[in-house]
């Protein structure tokens, strides 16, 4: 291994590269928008990538139906029992809606509901990397999507954010990235925190909740919803449900790990909030 | 053009659409192989040291795209990879056998990715947690995946990558 950097010429090329690629670094690092060659190799590989990905998810599905045929048909069942309980709500909470609204009108109230315009998008690729958790979709700057845009899944539980967009294709950030961070709130008592993506915890496709108060009445099974602050998500969106909960190493919060609603890996078409909220 | 950079243009664009895409549905313990890198360490043994340097410079700027976060790490984590295998394969070993790559395959993937997360990560050291549940997974995954990769590659490489009186596989 002597003989490695005897060839001065060799060594001058790594530290020149190695100080541009440091620059390039920093200089990406600051902007959010989309490089030309990012953008370029995106709309070229793009339609190919949505066809692989579309074989990969039918190679699977198959193989799966096999694998899991038990299951499965335990879940239909499962399924059909919940309908109907679901129908029942359903019909009570209609008439419920029906009387809210009526008394709004008698008080004179403005309705707080607000209405999603969604976009469609088809998952066509996922990040290559095993450090970070994001989806590319068929639908950019054309379709009329924008950075910060709130994502959801179909069950209208929240998937992300849009953090690049490209002009045929969009990057989307999973609430299990570590870069991304939401303000996060308990939906039955109403303590807030932050529900951020973690290294350690994204490999089991979880998130982790921070800065939740030492003495907040936490358990495993709570239902983790945005709270509408930091301005990028609307009120009220599932993220997930706590799954274990432990104090902080410094003794004055308390964490709790998230196992995201979504089911990131079975992910085909996502839905993207277009209007404001 | 040379046979060789066709075959090094087409390998690159073939990754680029495996890895995002079939690849992440064929997990083990949650991770996937870095096909890039994998490609880069059966080839580089096939490749001057000023070779190794341009395709480890040009593999790492393409997964940099594709991950879409700071463009440079990969490509300089990998064009210096790829310039310590070139010198390792001129050397120290000549004879490149299927042990030693799967070898080079393991050891690389682990330390590759430990000096990237330390990179990328540093306000958010889990190590041990990462080694565990990333690191030994996605190494292990990795070596099993290379075992076709050296294969293809090597009889590619008759072909194709080694000009006449070369002999390294």
């Amino acid at each position: 291994m002597r003989n490695v950097f005897r060839n001065k010429t060799t060594l001058w090329l790594i530290v020149t590269v190695l100080i541009l690629s440091i620059a390039i670094g920093v200089l990406n690092a600051a902007k959010s928008e989309v490089s030309f060659l990012e953008n370029a190799l995106e709309v070229v590989i793009s339609p190919v990538q949505k066809a692989f990905t579309s074989a990969g998810h039918g190679v699977s599905n198959f193989l799966g139906y096999f694998s899991n045929k038990k299951a499965l048909e335990e879940e239909i069942d499962l399924l059909k029992k919940e309908n109907a309980e679901l129908r029942q709500h359903l019909i009570k909470s209609e008439s419920a809606y029906n009387e809210n609204e009526q008394l709004r009108k008698l008080l004179n109230l403005k309705s707080n509901n607000t209405e999603f315009e969604l976009e469609a998008a088809e998952v066509i690729a996922r990040n290559p990397s095993n450090w970070y958790n994001s989806l590319t979709v068929d639908k950019g700057a054309a379709d009329g999507i924008a950075v910060n845009q709130t994502v959801l899944s179909s069950g209208n539980t929240l998937v992300g954010r849009v953090s690049e967009v490209g002009t045929t294709w969009s990057r989307i950030t999973l609430v299990t990235d570590p870069g991304h961070a939401a303000g996060a709130q308990i939906s039955r008592t109403g303590e807030y925190g932050v529900c951020e993506g973690d290294t350690a915890g994204s490999s089991e496709g979880n998130c982790r909740l921070s800065f939740v108060s030492k003495n907040a009445d936490i358990i495993a099974g709570d239902t983790v919803v945005t709270s509408g602050l930091g301005g990028v998500y609307p009120k009220g969106l599932v993220i997930g449900k706590i799954q274990k909960i432990r104090p902080d190493i410094q003794g004055i919060s308390q964490y709790a790990t998230v196992k995201p609603e979504a089911d990131f890996k079975s992910l085909n078409t996502v839905f993207i909030i277009q209007n404001d909220f | 053009m040379q046979m060789k950079y066709v075959f090094y243009t087409v390998s690159l664009l073939l990754f680029t659409i495996l890895q995002p895409t079939l690849f992440q549905n064929i997990t083990f313990f949650g991770t996937v192989p870095n096909l890039f890198l994998i490609y880069l360490v059966c080839v580089s043994c096939y490749l001057t040291k000023k070779e190794g340097c341009i395709l480890g410079f040009a593999t790492g700027l393409v997964l940099d795209l594709l991950v879409g976060k700071v463009i440079g790490v990969n490509a300089v984590l990998m064009m210096i990879l790829a310039f310590f295998i070139t010198s390792f394969f001129e050397n120290v070993i000549r004879n490149n056998t299927l042990l030693i790559t799967l070898l080079l395959v393991f050891v690389t993937t682990f330390f590759y990715e430990a000096v990237y997360y330390i990179v990328t990560f540093l306000g958010d050291l889990h190590l041990g947690t990462v080694i565990v549940k990333v690191l030994l997974p996605e190494s292990l995954y990795s070596l099993i995946a290379a075992i076709p990769f050296y294969f293809v590659i090597k009889k590619f490489a008759k072909n194709f990558l080694l000009d006449k009186g070369e002999g390294l596989g």
